[in-house]
């Protein structure tokens, strides 16, 4: 090897045989202009180095269920995922090619900005809400329901209304009908 | 057992044991990569949320196919593909969108939370292979036969990659 900058990335990171790195210690004490390249790259590298790594905003679990869990769980579930901090995959175990997952919200785990001891996890906390979520949801569903049975009324009413309507003028049109031949 | 310093032959018992019906096993891999794949899928995407969606993908999607895992002392080569796949569709997807421009100011001496923000800034300055060979090789160090394999391109690309990498990131970082 002549020039270090030929190999810089092996070099810098230590990818070359101990002889080639030996020899390029060498040629640096003698080649300023590598040894400036090779300074440049590892300054980058360093400042690239020096962003840590960051925390995930939540935590991926897998929980493995013997039944398989019902749709209607995701379809509450699903809203709420967005809000949740942490998300947990459920695995059927029905046989492994073809397996259902589907997402579960369990805990809320937020990074503390300083450390901390480890917060204790109020289970029956969360437990609370989404009872209290799916009573919520509940009270609506029958709201909506009256809101559609009163409807239903409505346009029932205007039925008998319009069928009313028409017998009226099916025997109006008759008599007229009569007098017609009549005359 | 530690999670922490995890090898490859852990990583193969582990994979193992989940084949043979210790499905529960497979949150071992989890805990062990999830913070590693986190943060290649984050340096290479940049938007967190984004990035938790696709981790979580990529680990479904290396459960589904465990089985089809050919050596299992690559495991993580492997998953880094996977990582790389849902990447790479995401990006496709989101072609045309425009990024914010990198202030002068964080040129300036920078505290340790502005300078994790410039070098994040930076790399999404990178064209995404070039940005992905350097997340890889720098944060992750991993050797450049590797990341051939998961970008699928030779070694000399690779590296190719890197150096142009480096300089535009020496340009923007100074």
């Amino acid at each position: 090897m002549t020039h270090v900058t030929d190999k810089i990335a092996e070099f810098v990171f230590g990818e070359l045989s101990a002889s080639e790195m030996a020899e390029g210690q060498r040629h640096l004490a003698q080649c300023s202009d590598c040894r400036q390249q090779v300074e440049s790259f590892q300054g980058t590298y360093a400042m690239l180095k020096a962003s840590p790594d960051t925390e995930p905003p939540r935590r991926v679990l897998f929980e493995f269920e013997k039944r398989p869990t019902p749709g209607w769980i995701w379809r509450w579930l699903a809203p709420m995922a967005t809000s949740s901090a942490v998300a947990v995959a459920i695995v059927s175990l029905s046989p492994r090619p073809q397996p259902q997952i589907i997402e579960r919200v369990v805990q809320q785990q937020v990074a503390a900005p300083a450390p901390a001891a480890a917060q204790p996890v109020n289970y029956q906390q969360i437990v609370d809400e989404l009872r209290a979520e799916l009573k919520k949801r509940d009270v609506e569903q029958a709201k909506q329901f009256d809101r559609v049975r009163d409807e239903m009324m409505f346009l029932h009413r205007t039925q008998q209304a319009l069928e009313k309507d028409t017998d009226l003028n099916s025997s109006a049109i008759q008599k007229y009908a009569a007098n017609f031949v009549r005359n | 057992m530690k999670l922490s310093g995890l090898r490859p032959v852990d990583d193969r018992k582990i994979i193992d044991r989940v084949l043979n019906g210790d499905t529960e096993a497979f949150n071992l891999l989890v805990r062990q990569w999830e913070k590693p794949i986190y943060n290649f899928i984050l340096r290479l995407i940049g938007d967190r949320d984004e990035a938790m969606d696709l981790c979580q993908e990529s680990f479904m999607k290396a459960y589904r196919e465990l089985e089809t895992l050919k050596d299992r002392d690559r495991f993580s080569s492997w998953l880094y593909r996977i990582a790389h796949n849902a990447c790479y569709s995401r990006l496709r997807k989101d072609q045309g969108k425009t990024f914010v421009e990198l202030e002068p100011e964080t040129r300036a001496t920078r505290s340790s939370v502005e300078s994790r923000l410039a070098v994040e800034k930076a790399l999404q300055y990178l064209p995404e292979d070039q940005r992905e060979v350097v997340v890889l090789k720098v944060f992750h160090s991993l050797k450049f036969e590797e990341i051939a394999a998961i970008q699928g391109a030779p070694v000399s690309t690779v590296k190719s990659r890197l150096y142009m990498g480096f300089e535009k990131l020496r340009s923007l970082l100074g």
